[in-house]
């Protein structure tokens, strides 16, 4: 009996846990204030402190040595986004049919979950690319976490 | 072969009893020992909800990045290409000590940030009209401009410590840096002024100081609304390396 009931809450956790596989490990900074969220379906875009980013099935769209100022991967990742995912779209008033004035703009926000080290440059450069005619994501949620790996593994290190 | 007395038969049974199963409480305690390594692998994070600008200002900015070298990040890591299966960690561990402008005001932590906030969001007469709800008055909005060589942890905790007091409308009004930025953004406002959709009234009053003007300026030609308050951080010059 009390091998099944820890049976199934280990198949729970680790069911739970799996669903967040889309995340990359990255430090994240700590929060401090804000609150635990919970977790819904949305686009992530993972960056690491050198503005190196890939996308799901682990293509690099976008590395700051190899494609400099040129941002056409992040360009392909965001029509893709566009394109693939089932979107909720921000409702038009009575009346108003999409047209260029009431554009078709995605209600669902993008999850930037980049290293604490990441310069906001490219955070920067990620927001402009969303607010492009192709992308049109106006909704961004900034990934926190609950602890600092960082200062964790500082712990580890003094500790040895 | 000689038979058993009853009496040996009885011991044996007995010995027998007495036994213990050690095979159930193992596979508990193994069980136990997954869970909660499984348990300490999960980090639950928090989000932050936030929109980015909107407007043509914002996206003339330009970058500078030969000059952002205020963090970790630059100086160790940008630019690298991460090793398979990992990403690139430097070697040195630095701390770089940011500090913040609410306004004219600066505050070096983020709870002094934090009751700088509480006391704008306070005061009824900092309040601005509601376009939504003619006649009625909302809570000013934010607007975020990190300084060259910022770092996301950084800003993430700024957003954090926003959300905390309370306003709910949070732009980003730089991002890529004040050097290049501020001036291309001053260009921008006064082409919006020329063409009449800067709006009129106290966002055009000048503050003392260079890039305090440039933040009012910048603050009517990116969120395009009055009375927004200017938030403004920059990094510290004090650097070292543990």
């Amino acid at each position: 009996m009390i091998d099944c009931v820890f049976l199934l809450m280990i198949f729970f956790v680790l069911v739970i846990d799996l669903s967040q596989t889309d995340l990359e490990d990255l430090i994240l900074p700590k929060a401090k204030y804000v609150s635990r969220t919970t977790s819904h379906r949305r686009a992530t875009d993972r960056q690491h402190q050198s503005g190196w980013r890939r996308d799901l099935k682990g293509n690099t769209y976008y590395a700051a040595a190899q494609h400099g100022e040129n941002y056409e991967g992040m360009k392909k990742l965001l029509v893709e986004w566009r394109n693939t995912l089932k979107l909720t779209y921000k409702p038009l008033k009575e009346g108003q049919a999409v047209s260029a004035k009431n554009p078709n703009i995605p209600d669902d926000p993008v999850l930037v979950r980049a290293d604490k080290w990441t310069e906001w440059h490219y955070v920067g450069k990620f927001m402009t690319a969303c607010s492009q005619p192709y992308a049109q994501f106006w909704k961004l949620e900034l990934a926190m976490s609950e602890i600092d790996k960082e200062d964790k593994m500082l712990k580890a290190q003094k500790a040895k | 072969m000689a038979r058993k007395s009853r009496r040996q038969l009885m011991k044996e049974e007995v010995t027998k009893e007495v036994e213990i199963d050690m095979t159930p409480m193992i596979d508990v305690v193994f069980l136990l020992i997954i869970f909660f390594l499984c348990i300490d692998f999960k980090i639950l994070e928090s989000k932050l909800p936030a929109y980015y600008r909107r407007t043509r200002a914002a996206n003339l900015r330009g970058s500078n990045r030969k000059s952002s070298c205020g963090s970790r990040s630059c100086s160790t890591a940008r630019g690298e290409e991460p090793p398979p299966g990992g990403q690139a960690r430097p070697t040195t561990w630095s701390v770089t000590r940011v500090h913040y402008t609410v306004g004219p005001k600066k505050v070096e932590t983020l709870d002094e940030l934090k009751d700088e906030l509480k006391k704008i969001h306070d005061d009824p007469n900092r309040r601005v009209p509601d376009p939504k709800k003619p006649g009625s008055k909302k809570v000013m909005g934010v607007v975020i401009e990190p300084d060259t060589g910022t770092v996301y942890g950084d800003v993430a905790p700024c957003v954090d410590a926003v959300k905390f007091v309370g306003f709910d409308d949070i732009n980003f009004g730089g991002g890529l840096g004040s050097e290049t930025g501020g001036k291309m953004r001053e260009e921008a406002a006064q082409e919006e002024e020329v063409v009449g959709r800067a709006p009129p009234g106290p966002t055009r009053r000048r503050t003392a100081g260079r890039d305090a003007s440039l933040r009012q300026v910048g603050e009517a030609g990116v969120r395009g609304e009055t009375g927004s308050s200017t938030f403004l951080r920059t990094p510290h010059d004090d650097r070292r390396t543990q």
